[in-house]
């Protein structure tokens, strides 16, 4: 199931978002989305950005087809 | 491409109409402080022009304070404000009105821009959520919650 999460610690003001369950590059509009908004609304900028533990085995798995693929 | 993304802290003073009126719920309203385009000299006690300038101004006269300088917010390249507060006015100018009142004018106003600064940000949040659905990057019936989980507020939509 698809969930997007924004959060925010009340005490430092650190805020993340997390986009889960969306393959491919259909995350990528709605990261554009929040971080547009965040940055004209207060100046937020990105400060660091990592695909999550479950897109970094798709993409594992998508290298590991190429590399098959080439041999 | 499921991401995470943390944002820089929401308490750098970066934006100008919430530091404004952060200024404004600490006592310092549009009466007090003048706002510039471009930087203006800060006056010292003694009315002397000090070598720092500033767009966002509460002269000396309206800090609340007898001997006071003027404090000011210069605006730095990189957008945030660096506030220029003399030695003296850190610890004589305090809050002039809401819950910090009487406490130090600087941690007041950090205080009170967090909080306004933090709240903006969710409504963000939850106004991009409505724009993703209105412009159908996702379903319109997507569920869209805020909690409060343990020092964090949290904003989720799920489908």
């Amino acid at each position: 199931m698809p969930k997007i999460t924004f959060s925010i610690d009340n005490e430092t003001g650190e805020s993340s978002l997390k986009i889960e369950g969306i393959k491919g590059t259909a995350c990528r509009p709605i990261h554009d989305a929040f971080g547009k908004a965040l940055g004209k609304a207060l100046g937020l900028t990105e400060t660091h950005s990592e695909d999550t533990p479950e897109m970094r085995e798709v993409n594992v798995r998508a290298a590991q087809v190429q590399q098959h693929r080439r041999v | 491409m499921s991401k995470y993304t943390s944002f820089d802290t929401t308490k750098t003073l970066r934006d100008t109409e919430t530091l404004l009126a952060a200024l404004a719920a600490i006592g310092f309203d549009s009466t007090r402080v003048s706002v510039y385009e471009q930087p203006t000299t800060l006056y010292g006690y003694q009315g002397d022009a000090r070598q720092e300038k500033a767009h966002i101004v509460i002269r000396r006269t309206k800090t609340g304070v007898g001997a006071s300088n003027d404090v000011g917010f210069l605006r730095q390249p990189d957008g945030t404000y660096r506030a220029l507060v003399s030695e003296y006015d850190q610890s004589a100018v305090k809050a002039l009105a809401g819950e910090e009142r009487g406490r130090p004018f600087l941690a007041s106003l950090t205080k009170a821009y967090g909080a306004l600064a933090r709240d903006k940000a969710i409504q963000t949040a939850i106004k991009t959520a409505q724009h993703l659905k209105n412009t159908g990057r996702i379903p319109f019936n997507a569920a869209v919650s805020r909690t409060v989980v343990g020092k964090r507020t949290v904003v989720q939509i799920s489908y």
